[in-house]
């Protein structure tokens, strides 16, 4: 228990450590430790797509245990899409596996000679060949390989044909609707030959106190049950967000141009339920259950069978790329998971090269024939056809949109940028101009622009102040259109955010979903109740901020700062096109002012670097230190 | 005496009025906005749309 297992690929060769004890009280575990670990082996430039990159898959640290929701472990390694930090977090039971199997932990480095899976079957790790798998979609690989486990109770992560081909915003899948999006690890994973994890366990993760953690277990799920967020969530999923962001006139209209856009009556979300949901998923140990599972029963996708969609996929490809149906929603939605590539990056890349194509900045000429009409159900799927197989005008935006923008634009290139909808190399989601804080996080977030970072959900919500005081632990500013006193609800949802993938709990029961729903107090709790670490609320807070704090670091070793902490400018210069806003814009000064507040509280300094003395009170002063 | 539930109107935004029990279309008293409910159960609801998407978004062009 509390293992990892360094994995040489090149030399096939097995190496298991324990995790100090000190490793686990400062960074918990999942994206806490896999954050230690990416600090501490992966060195400053090294090209993401290189054997010399490191591959880390972390459980969390109650992940698998009596603990609700608790089902996530991240991928984490340098990203091939953003060049910075990689760390993708997902849910599905491939996670308890992991540990179930005997590890926390796995650092993959080097590159297979040819393609390998992991076999891991408690506390063995085996090495097979994979040649097989070059040629299978992602759902034909994860039959072939449950069949080849002869369990029905394995579980795998794996990559389809964009990971191999090393797209750099390929996913690592765990099943058809669970995926580590975002920052490209599949790619990753394709570079260096491993083309599937296969995992089974059947040790137990003892707890410190069981009849403790039964009882909080019993308090945080009847705590969860009875909020109406529980319940809107359990019946639409994220799918929700459609009908909020829509009816609120913040959707990201046609690559960010618009608020809102005209997508007619049957792009609703009651008529995705009652036309296409056929049933509902859920991960390990979750009462939530936000997972559609949908089927086409007519028409000329009659018979199309997925998991999803999940919004930031789904408001992509409606509003961003314009798609007015849900039947084009949903195959651009299952081509992704079959490619195995990540469905926002697409729609963001789509909807990109259809404003240029909008602007005449490209034609027929440049896409090979295929004409760029918002919504066009042909040109979507077909770009995503070639994103996954790259080929055509599609495998070019393969390539990232800085490369793209340059091969298109050369010297002129600086000037498109402006329609490229990425923070710090990653794509928006959500038009959150307005919303002042949620933009804030979007700039500063660690893996470049990202609503599971640090998104100030509850911003949405016109909660009462007092109600807000009580959840944050200190009274923010209640006017919306303010500039000043947003930095704290950042903070404190970094740190929600970090400490909630540390420990593999869900944010979906966090209140970083819903005001009612799980946060630091809570956390703490179960931490004690599982294991021997003894933390007050304060104190699982803080591991949060040391996590934040040594991504940070990561990134000014990469020599990101101030500069970088930046939103397009598009959010500026553009204002609000429909609805109460109409005519706004955000106001740049004194949105890059809030910066200053942001670093003090954080104490870093003005470039946004963490000072010695908040190194010294985070005990990262003497990172790297190889302790793992 | 069927029981009342308070909800609040995306289009005015803060504007919070009571709505009886289980009603499936609601109209918002300060703007005027008709919406569609889907009821959890007899106390949760939430608006799920307005009555017509189409009118909704032209209204704010």
């Amino acid at each position: 228990m509390n293992n990892v297992a360094y994995v040489d690929l090149t030399n096939q060769k097995v190496t298991i450590k324990e995790i100090p004890q000190k490793i686990r009280r400062l960074f918990l575990g999942g994206r806490g430790i896999n954050m230690y670990l990416l600090y501490n082996h992966v060195k400053k430039g090294i090209a993401p797509l290189s054997p010399e990159n490191t591959l880390i898959f972390g459980a969390g640290m109650l992940t698998g245990m009596h603990v609700l929701a608790s089902a996530r472990y991240n991928v984490s390694g340098r990203s091939p899409h953003s060049g910075l930090i990689g760390d993708s977090n997902a849910g599905g039971f491939f996670g308890p596996e992991l540990r179930f199997a005997g590890f926390d932990h796995l650092v993959i480095t080097g590159k297979a000679a040819k393609p390998v899976s992991l076999w891991i079957h408690d506390g063995q790790i085996e090495f097979k060949d994979a040649s097989h798998l070059s040629d299978l979609n992602t759902t034909e690989t994860f039959e072939t390989l449950r069949e080849e486990s002869g369990d029905p109770q394995s579980q795998m992560a794996i990559i389809g044909p964009a990971g191999r081909r090393q797209v750099i915003f390929a996913n690592v899948m765990n099943s058809i609707n669970n995926a580590n999006g975002h920052t490209g690890m599949g790619a990753v994973m394709g570079s260096k030959n491993l083309y599937a994890i296969v995992v089974r366990g059947t040790q137990t993760l003892p707890a410190r106190d069981p009849a403790a953690l039964y009882k909080v277990f019993d308090k945080q799920y009847k705590q969860v049950l009875s909020r109406k967020g529980f319940k809107a969530n359990a019946f639409y999923g994220t799918l929700m967000r459609m009908s909020l962001m829509r009816t609120q006139m913040t959707m990201a209209g046609h690559n960010y141009q618009f608020n809102a856009v005209d997508l007619g009556e049957d792009v609703d979300i009651e008529n995705f339920m009652d036309k296409y949901e056929y049933a509902k998923a859920s991960c390990f140990n979750c009462p939530q259950h936000t997972k559609h599972i949908h089927v086409v029963k007519s028409g000329p996708h009659k018979g199309m069978v997925g998991g999803g969609p999940e919004f930031a996929a789904a408001g992509g490809f409606s509003a961003t790329c314009g798609a007015t149906d849900w039947e084009t929603i949903l195959e651009c939605w299952d081509l992704c998971n079959q490619y195995g590539i990540d469905g926002m990056y697409a729609a963001n890349y789509i909807a990109w090269v259809m404003e240029l194509y909008q602007r005449g900045l490209i034609d027929e000429k440049v896409t090979g024939g295929l004409s760029l009409r918002w919504g066009d159900h042909h040109a979507m799927t077909e770009l995503i056809h070639q994103m996954g197989r790259k080929e055509g005008f599609g495998g070019l935006l393969d390539e990232g949109w800085k490369a793209v923008n340059t091969k298109l634009f050369g010297e002129a290139a600086p000037m498109y940028e402006r329609y490229v909808p990425m923070i710090k190399g990653e794509p928006m989601e959500g038009n959150f101009k307005g919303m002042i804080a949620q933009a804030l996080g979007a700039a500063t977030a660690t893996r470049g622009s990202c609503h599971l970072r640090s998104r100030y959900t509850l911003e949405e919500f016109s909660l009462p102040s007092k109600v807000v005081a009580d959840i944050l632990g200190r009274e923010v500013n209640p006017d919306p259109d303010a500039y000043e006193g947003k930095a704290w609800p950042v903070i404190w949802s970094e740190n929600l955010c970090a400490v909630g993938d540390a420990l593999g709990i869900c944010r979906f029961l966090s209140k970083w979903m819903t005001p009612g729903f799980l946060a630091f107090d809570e956390f703490a709790e179960v931490v004690n109740a599982a294991t021997d670490l003894n933390l007050t609320p304060a104190q699982v807070m803080e591991c949060g901020e040391r996590i934040w704090n040594i991504e940070r670091m990561f990134l000014a070793r990469e020599g990101l700062g101030r500069k970088d902490d930046k939103l397009a400018d598009r959010c500026f210069d553009e204002p609000w096109t429909h609805g109460a806003r109409k005519g706004q814009v955000m106001d740049k000064e004194k949105f890059y002012k809030q910066l200053d507040e942001y670093y003090e509280l954080h104490g870093w300094d003005q470039e946004g670097h963490p000072t010695k003395e908040t190194l010294k009170r985070l005990e990262l002063d003497k990172e790297p230190s190889h302790l793992l | 005496m069927k029981k009342e539930i308070e909800i609040r109107c995306r289009s005015c935004h803060q504007f919070r009025w009571a709505v009886p029990s289980m009603q499936k279309v609601v109209k918002c008293p300060n703007c005027g906005q008709e919406w569609k409910l889907r009821w959890f159960d007899e106390e949760t609801a939430t608006i799920i749309s307005p009555v017509s998407w189409v009118e909704y978004e032209r209204k704010h062009w």
